[in-house]
């Protein structure tokens, strides 16, 4: 028998999973198409975070649009029309990035570990760009608490945590029909795949590179936004904090794998709601790493890896 | 006169955080620039080493005020060594700290040492992030939160309170004068040079017959204690440790911009990048406005990792050339 | 007239040159293989071809223009497709998503294109939504094959094509070949089975140690003596 605890842990968790998931697919393109692993992910996470943060209370407040608790959920609307700024600015951010770093290196013919080293101190820049501008004290969107709604089954859930799993279903869709139907979408899985053969084929790497990093910064904001709503706080370091969630979806859906690294992400973020029946809350983040130990141990390549 | 004086001392306390430094930038040559093992968990070693001194030496805390912290170490006065002349516990206690972060390196090396090279980093990263996890919430180990304090100073008995850096300075460089002949040998041996011949190209090494994760797991290993050693000086010199203390920025990204601006596989670099990097870090204060902010130094730190990448990857004396650029 | 010229060509990995001074030529519509022991430098001939390597010295004419320092992507605009040894599907595709990266460089919609190339592959026809890390060895070098004349190449560069295949699936796939240079295209093709390769070719050239070392008509050099104990087996 089930009780009502475990499931509102095993919904949380789901909730949980599926920002995880949000900044697991970019990460994993990423690491797929560049070949390295980008330490910087979760400071884009926090950067974003904070981006929404700014525009709501600037420009946004400035023009009269402060409205909060937008039906059901505790945020205002203002946070929605940050929201896409926010990811434009992030994937902006991301291209300069790799005009300006990560090609030179590229050009270089630098390995992935030297690639892997830029992006720690890009991680680095961008969470003393965000202390230096916001501080480092913990901070709040504008928010009013509302009322957890009631599922069937008597499990109680934050209204947010439904605006959450909904914002990213919407965008695992649509990131699934971008890299199903379209070509730059065919092409950047074909990348993944394997570099060399695409480039042989035709296909400008460069190009998709690029690509990659609008995508994969403005999922990597989108969950940091979603991140800050849902624990209704925004610190520096709650990107970097999340790195390990991250990689631990990314291998074990296997590299590259988008799709794996979606049901990767509701894995871990699952299992390191459910295991604080047993365990201290706040060893959650230990969770996530043993999960990724055993993987790596048992299957490197991935639970969902593909054959070549 | 006063002035002076007060500079000098100020100057003394610099050199030996700088020193310690210099130890563990020697830990990461080790695994980065003569192994190319990417390890961004160095505050895990950070605080065993740290916390391991520190247990064994500090007096257990009031138990009325701390009901739940039950490890108390204090090894020198259950040995009765504190009066043995020398303060031998200081020695034994750096060797433990040394061991503990072999142990530790030993096990998660043993583990994942055979897997893809960037999966190390993520795992140090676990592994430094859950070492934190564990001396924060697990308070009858090592205080939880509040800490290990007053953790008694290397032959503190013998100077004026006021004079102790100056002694604790040459403790420190000595060890790291050590530590630096020691790495300098080893990496000059046979030994080293399949490191170096490992980091240039892993396959043909491996098609040459060596055992390449043996030898990645030593590397590894062997870095993990100097940290260790580190760790544990910056304990005796700081003498309070509690999980803030090693936060990734001063525990892992300042070590990291000093290796990279010294010039990581050259072992005087290493040493060189840790007194430049500290120098700018503790200049930084006395800057005028928000330049003395400190969050800016967290930018700086990265933009001059990212820009010796770009611009020197060789860093300011680059490695000592036997073999080919690491880099390019 | 000549559709590839290598002129004197050095080339290699950091200071080891592979290639030195190696010249071939193919003619449009010829069938030219290479053989040569391993390590021969008969792959990196190719790499080079396709600008994955720049060579330090030496030309290499396509079409009677230069392509040296071209970046891969170029080549491959300019009618030269190439089917590396090994890894030579994306294997989370599917077949009809391959073909569709075979044509990447093309405007427009691929699908008559791909129609057209699947008639040419009839194994492949019906199979189109299935992921190419499923198919056999063999069936992946008959996708790899086919994704290269996505683009109606001039010039078309097998890389073993045959190698680690089964006898029967040997014989299709040069059977293929040699239909795919009926059409038209001119081929240059590496083999390790050199008896079979040479018995399609029009020309072939053995290298050996980065060096030319002997050329002729594929039927001739299949008659050579010298060849036949040094390459074919006795």
């Amino acid at each position: 028998m089930t009780s009502v605890v475990e499931l509102e842990l095993v919904v949380n968790g789901l909730v949980m999973g599926s920002i995880i998931a949000l900044g697991a697919m970019g990460l994993t393109l990423l690491y797929g198409n560049l070949k390295f692993a980008h330490i910087a992910h979760g400071d884009f996470m926090t950067i974003a975070a904070y981006l929404v943060l700014f525009i709501i209370s600037v420009p946004l407040s400035n023009i009269g649009l402060k409205a909060i608790g937008l039906g059901p959920f505790t945020f205002g609307y203002p946070l929605l029309v940050a929201l896409p700024f926010a990811v434009l600015i992030a994937a902006f951010a991301a291209v300069l990035l790799d005009l300006g770093v990560y090609r030179r290196l590229r050009n270089r013919g630098s390995g992935t570990v030297v690639m892997a080293m830029a992006s720690l101190g890009v991680a680095i820049a961008l969470r003393g760009l965000v202390q230096i501008i916001w501080g480092g004290d913990i901070q709040q969107y504008p928010r009013m608490s509302k009322l957890f709604f009631k599922l069937p089954m008597d499990v109680r859930i934050p209204p947010d945590a439904l605006f959450i799993a909904g914002i990213a279903l919407v965008v695992t869709i649509s990131l699934h029909l971008l890299l199903t139907k379209t070509k730059i979408g065919k092409a950047m899985r074909a990348t993944a795949d394997n570099v060399d053969l695409a480039r042989v084929t035709g296909i400008n790497t460069e190009i998709v590179i690029l690509w990659t990093w609008v995508i994969g910064a403005g999922l990597a904001a989108v969950a940091g936004v979603l991140l800050a709503v849902f624990q209704a706080q925004l610190l520096p370091i709650m990107g970097w904090k999340f790195l390990i969630p991250l990689f631990s979806a990314v291998i074990l859906g296997g590299i590259g794998n988008p799709y794996g690294a979606f049901w990767g992400a509701m894995i871990v973020g699952v299992s390191a709601e459910v295991a604080t029946q047993w365990i201290n809350p706040s060893y959650k983040p230990a969770i996530a790493f043993a999960i990724l130990i055993v993987v790596l141990l048992l299957r490197p390549r991935g639970i969902f890896g593909v054959r070549d | 006169m006063i002035d002076l004086l007060g500079i000098v001392d100020y100057g003394v306390g610099w050199a030996v955080v700088a020193g310690i430094y210099a130890v563990f930038t020697l830990g990461l040559n080790v695994h980065w620039g003569f192994t190319g093992l990417f390890n961004i968990g160095i505050a895990g070693f950070f605080a065993i080493g740290a916390y391991t001194s520190a247990l064994l030496t500090t007096p257990s805390p009031d138990t009325a005020l701390f009901e739940d912290f039950v490890f108390g170490g204090d090894l020198p006065s259950r040995l009765g060594v504190l009066n043995l002349g020398i303060d031998l516990w200081f020695v034994i206690a750096l060797l433990a700290a040394a061991t503990a972060c072999g142990i530790i390196a030993f096990a998660i090396g043993f583990l994942t040492i055979r897997l893809k090279e960037d999966y190390l980093a993520i795992t140090t990263l676990g592994i430094a992030e859950t070492i934190r996890l564990v001396f924060l919430n697990e308070g009858w180990l090592a205080n939880g939160s509040r800490g290990l304090y007053n953790i008694p100073k290397y032959l503190g008995g013998l100077v004026h309170p006021e004079h102790y850096n100056y002694l604790y300075l040459i403790v420190v460089l000595l060890v790291l004068g050590f530590l630096y002949i020691a790495v300098s040998r080893a990496i000059n041996s046979p030994w080293g040079r399949v490191l170096k011949a490992i980091r240039e190209d892993e396959m043909t090494a491996q098609a040459s017959g060596k055992n390449v994760a043996l030898f990645k797991l030593q590397a590894f290993v062997v870095g993990a204690c100097i940290m260790g050693v580190g760790g544990a000086l910056y304990a005796h010199n700081i003498r309070f440790v509690s999980p803030i203390t090693f936060d990734p920025l001063m525990a892992t990204f300042v070590i990291w911009a000093m290796l990279m601006v010294g010039g990581s596989g050259n072992n005087k670099g290493a040493i060189l990048g840790s007194f430049i990097v500290w120098g700018i870090w503790a200049g930084t204060q006395f800057l005028p406005g928000f330049l003395s902010d400190p969050n800016i130094r967290l930018l700086m730190i990265g933009v001059l990792i990212v820009g010796v990448m770009l611009f020197k990857p060789g860093g300011i004396l680059g490695e000592e050339r036997r073999f080919s650029n690491r880099v390019t | 007239m000549s559709v590839l010229e290598i002129n004197d060509v050095t080339a290699g990995y950091g200071d080891a040159a592979i290639l030195r001074g190696v010249s071939a030529t193919v003619n449009s519509g010829e069938l030219v293989t290479v053989i040569g022991p391993n390590g021969s430098g008969k792959s990196t001939l190719m790499k080079t071809v396709l600008g994955l390597l720049t060579p330090t010295d030496g030309q290499i004419l396509f079409e009677n223009e230069s392509i040296v320092g071209n970046s891969p992507e170029t080549i491959v605009r300019k009618g030269i497709s190439y089917v590396p040894q090994s890894s030579n599907v994306f294997p989370s595709l599917t077949i009809r998503e391959n073909l569709e990266m075979g044509a990447f460089l093309r405007q427009g919609d691929s699908g008559p294109r791909i129609s057209e190339i699947l008639d040419l592959f009839p194994d492949l026809h019906g199979k189109q939504k299935e992921t190419a890390g499923r198919l056999s060895g063999g069936q992946r070098q008959m996708l790899a094959l086919a994704r290269a004349l996505m683009l109606d190449p001039n010039l078309l560069l097998l890389d073993e094509p045959t190698a680690g295949l089964a006898p029967m699936m040997i014989d299709s796939v040069f059977e293929r070949v040699k239909e795919i240079n009926d059409s038209g295209i001119a081929i240059m093709l590496v083999e390790q089975n050199a008896k079979d390769a040479l018995s399609i070719s029009d020309r072939a050239y053995v290298l050996a140690a980065g060096q030319n070392q002997l050329e002729g008509k594929g039927e001739e050099l299949l008659h050579d003596p010298e060849v036949a104990r040094l390459y074919l087996g006795g």
